[in-house]
């Protein structure tokens, strides 16, 4: 409900990601992991959202660009997965805050408005994608597992085969867990539509 | 929510999916009895899941490209038309905003670029970027 002061940025929520990793070395990887999903997702060109490609390529490009790195070397492909679902989830709520600050703060000039405002268009996702992380987080209060789902899958691009493998549940569950999940999360971000 | 309530709520959503639409809504009725808060909560859930309309209906990478891509990329060449691109003025959320000059009759107009993942699904193919004109631009 609160402001979170980028809690994923430490390590604190450790599901999913192997203990034999120490806490220091984990804080290693995650901000390697952050560094290169964040480069590669600014990378992302103008046809790429158009060409129905998912969210595994980014994460499948940030493992064979890291694999050899030392850091993770202990770390399994599902880990890693597991680790970028997080950076990823981190990387865009990071940058969805930095615009609405952006768009709040100094710049508000004639262009600025032009920008947000013009031809009628809705405003961005940017604080849409700052309740849904919110709402995930509420998630995770009354069903951790569920909101482990929602972040390898949606951020992480995970299958359900990969899901159900790295949280150690079956397929079923994970199909459930990411319906319901899903559709309570798409309620909670417009309470006012739809009963 | 607590978890115990979060578990009622989910438990009788999945029921009702597995139904037709026609009988689901006597189905949360008669499941959720007086607790109208318990059935308010299913019903906007039912209704979510028959939208898919929410962010995470998106492919992420069209959230990533609208929070992180690279806008500029998509203007190969400095040309636009008769326009050449001179500089950004602005970039944000919706697009990115050139300044650009008419090369016949010098004129300077802004451009706005706007990318993909904000337009309706049928643009989304287009060739071009979407762009607006705004003529005001002269004394930029």
């Amino acid at each position: 409900m609160q402001d979170d002061p980028h809690p994923r940025h430490s390590t604190g929520r450790s599901d999913g990601i192997p203990p034999s990793l120490q806490r220091r070395q984990l804080d290693e990887v995650f901000s390697q992991v952050y560094e290169e999903l964040r480069r590669l997702a600014g990378a992302v060109r103008r046809n790429d959202p158009g060409a129905n490609v998912s969210s595994t390529t980014l994460v499948h490009e940030a493992w064979l660009k890291l694999k050899d790195s030392p850091h993770l070397a202990d770390t399994s492909v599902p880990h890693f997965k597991a680790i970028a679902a997080r950076a990823m989830r981190q990387v865009l709520v990071d940058a969805a805050r930095r615009r609405v600050a952006q768009k709040r703060g100094g710049k508000d000039d004639a262009i600025q408005i032009t920008l947000d405002e013009s031809i009628g268009l809705a405003s961005s996702s940017d604080a849409e994608l700052i309740e849904l992380d919110r709402a995930i987080d509420k998630l995770a209060l009354m069903n951790s597992r569920q909101a482990q789902v929602v972040e390898c899958r949606f951020f992480g691009g995970l299958n359900v085969v990969e899901a159900a493998t790295l949280l150690s549940v079956s397929e079923s569950v994970i199909e459930r867990d990411w319906r319901a999940a899903k559709a309570w999360l798409a309620s909670a971000l417009r309470p006012a539509a739809g009963s | 929510m607590d978890s115990t309530r979060w578990s009622r709520v989910q438990e009788i959503f999945l029921q009702a999916i597995e139904l037709s639409e026609a009988e689901r809504d006597a189905f949360v009725r008669s499941a959720c009895g007086d607790d109208a808060e318990l059935a308010g909560e299913v019903r906007a859930m039912l209704a979510a899941d028959r939208r898919q309309t929410s962010l995470l209906d998106r492919g992420l990478l069209s959230l990533a490209y609208e929070m992180v891509g690279t806008f500029n990329d998509s203007i190969s060449s400095r040309e636009f038309g008769p326009y050449r691109l001179i500089k950004v003025l602005g970039e944000g959320g919706m697009g990115v905003v050139w300044l650009a000059e008419r090369s016949d009759a010098g004129n300077r107009v802004a451009i706005k670029f706007l990318p993909h993942a904000a337009l309706p699904k049928q643009y989304g193919t287009s060739e071009f970027p979407a762009c607006a004109f705004y003529a005001g631009a002269s004394n930029v």
